[in-house]
């Protein structure tokens, strides 16, 4: 069968204009989208770090919700590497004082740790990064839920400066201090919460009846003794658990070796890209006044500028590819066996909780 | 309608306006039948167009409209269509013809979700498409669209200043030929600028080095 298709790009920019004018006279309807977490523009910070109020364990998730604009497989591949990537930045930040337990990756949200920040990647392009944040204790009290925005200057990419959005990382870190400071009950309380939360997802009949939800708050009602063998049970299955998130990060820190300087070329290439199109705006080109050889130079410098993002921008994308191939397979050691899991990270953490609750309940039986 | 709906409205309307002439429209008319073009190739000289001839080409064409719309002029009639373009123009169009033209290798990895036409010193050229439509890609710098049309793999890239690249791939009529067919198209010239392009598949082994360009390093290339 014979079909044809005539496709107009033009026509569907122009219906996004048409949507993005009336969207633009009528402000309410983005608010109404944004209101949840009201945005912080980051500045520059150079006052001392604050200090933890206790040495909580930390665990941090990290997905992107950034737009696909090519809608392609390779991109979305991308954006998900860049989410794991930023989550290890933030992850360095809290390592840089000693103030802290173990500061963990997490493939998706736990109960382990006492302190659990959830990072969303809003938008990533090199001039600007805009995050997310939300942080919560593990008895259940949001202490922060806010969007972050960091705009990068040409300065914050010059010689061997790290990472140009270091204020944002910082700016976090701070609020979270100063939150869980206003707001955190005691180190041993929320472990014992966190013991028994862990405890009530593996074995709810047994351990539902020993915390309760007040206000969506949990509180401990009363207090298994250390001695008790399923608590025993309990706390090798939770070092098993964590036994495959610290394997994950292995591969993570391969993950942040191998992609971290491509990374960084990328974002430098992209805002370079977007600068040099802002600035072309700004002078209002119009092609009608050129001469002859600034035509030729205009339109030459668009096909480089176009030429040198997509160079960047496939190297990168290719070695996230590559490396997500490697990265879908872990074998782990654990109650005398060797597990493999496969699929991605999330997959197999699933796969591996799982697994914990069939050794819990065959050991239970013995 | 209240003060508020009716700016947006007639916003809206002026954009529209703005939208009718499309600036581009490709037509899409055969059943994806996409083939396999994996492989390395290296171009043949011999039988690819040489820029000049089809800067010539181009140049005769457009004096030939010329003078059909003088004669039209002369007998009194009226025509229709935009401005031819100059001389200087097709220079232009010739000039960046050249620079997007110029890979010499290809290096095409393909399966049933992806193809990519990795090209020396340039981008590759990357369309995941399943054969369903077309697949577009937007960016800041500009737009592509790519995928099969018959047999053919084509990129539609719509840049800024209205610069529009064409580049469309098949097998040359020996299964071991690749023709790939790259049109230039400016706002200025209005006449796209048409090339042909055979490559020969070869061995990259036989080379006795392979080149890898890094990031880091730039083109870093090692004998085997």
């Amino acid at each position: 069968m014979h079909y044809s298709v005539v496709i107009s790009w033009f026509t569907t920019y122009c219906s996004l204009g048409v949507l993005a004018t009336v969207v633009a006279l009528y402000p309410q309807w983005s608010f109404a989208q944004n209101d949840i977490a009201p945005v912080r523009l980051v500045t520059t910070i150079d006052a001392p770090r604050p200090a933890s109020p206790a040495r909580f364990d930390v665990g941090i998730t990290s997905e992107s919700d950034v737009g696909n604009g090519s809608g392609t497989a390779i991109e979305a591949s991308f954006r998900a590497t860049e989410a794991i990537l930023i989550g290890a930045r933030m992850r360095r930040e809290f390592q840089r004082s000693d103030d802290w337990g173990v500061v963990r990756l997490f493939p998706e949200g736990s109960v382990i740790p006492q302190l659990a920040l959830s990072i969303t990647v809003l938008a990533s392009d090199g001039q600007q990064l805009e995050l997310r944040v939300a942080a919560r204790h593990v008895a259940g009290k949001l202490l922060l839920d806010r969007r972050y925005r960091d705009i990068a200057s040409d300065e914050d990419y010059l010689g061997d400066r790290g990472d140009p959005f270091d204020d944002l990382y910082a700016t976090i870190y701070r609020d979270v201090v100063r939150e869980l400071s206003a707001h955190s009950p005691s180190e041993s309380y929320l472990r014992t919460v966190s013991m028994l939360r862990y405890a009530r997802g593996i074995l709810p009949s047994a351990f539902s009846g020993y915390l309760e939800q007040v206000s969506g708050q949990w509180q401990v009602k009363r207090v298994p003794s250390d001695l008790d063998p399923m608590v025993l049970r309990l706390k090798r299955l939770q070092d098993y658990e964590l036994l495959f998130v610290d394997t994950i990060d292995e591969q993570l820190t391969k993950l942040h070796d191998e992609v971290g300087a491509a990374y960084l070329q990328w974002l430098k290439a992209s805002k370079t890209q977007l600068d040099w199109l802002e600035k072309r705006r700004e002078r209002q080109v119009n092609t009608n006044e050129f001469t002859d050889e600034s035509t030729f130079t205009s339109l030459q410098a668009v096909y480089a500028a176009y030429r040198s993002l997509k160079i960047h921008e496939q190297e990168l994308f290719e070695l996230v590819i590559d490396l997500e191939g490697e990265t879908r397979s872990t074998q782990l050691y654990a109650n005398e066996r060797i597990f493999e899991l496969t699929g991605t990270v999330e997959q197999q953490y699933r796969e591996w909780r799982d697994t914990l609750r069939r050794i819990d309940a065959l050991e239970s039986d013995l | 309608m209240t003060r508020p709906i009716l700016q947006g409205f007639l916003a809206a309307m002026v954009v529209l306006a703005g939208c009718v002439q499309d600036r581009h429209k490709e037509a899409v008319t055969r059943i994806a039948t996409p083939i396999d073009m994996s492989g390395h190739w290296e171009i043949d000289y011999s039988r690819s167009d040489n820029l000049q001839s089809q800067l010539n080409s181009v140049s005769r064409q457009v004096q030939r409209e010329a003078a059909r719309r003088s004669r039209l002029a002369e007998e009194g009639r009226g025509f229709t269509g935009s401005p031819l373009p100059g001389g200087r123009d097709l220079v232009t169009l010739a000039r960046l013809a050249e620079i997007i033209t110029e890979p010499a290798l290809l290096d095409i990895m393909q399966d049933d979700a992806r193809v990519r036409v990795k090209r020396d010193n340039s981008f590759a050229l990357i369309c995941e498409n399943d054969g369903s439509g077309l697949t577009a890609t937007n960016d800041a710098l500009g737009v592509q669209r790519c995928g099969w049309d018959g047999e053919q793999l084509f990129f539609s890239l719509a840049l800024q200043d209205g610069l529009d690249i064409t580049h469309r791939l098949s097998r040359g009529g020996d299964s071991d030929s690749l023709l790939l067919v790259t049109s230039v198209e400016t706002a200025a010239a209005r006449v796209p600028l048409v090339v042909s392009q055979y490559f020969t598949r070869y061995d990259p082994e036989a080379l006795g080095y392979r080149c890898q360009r890094t990031l880091t390093k730039g083109k870093v290339c090692t004998t085997q």
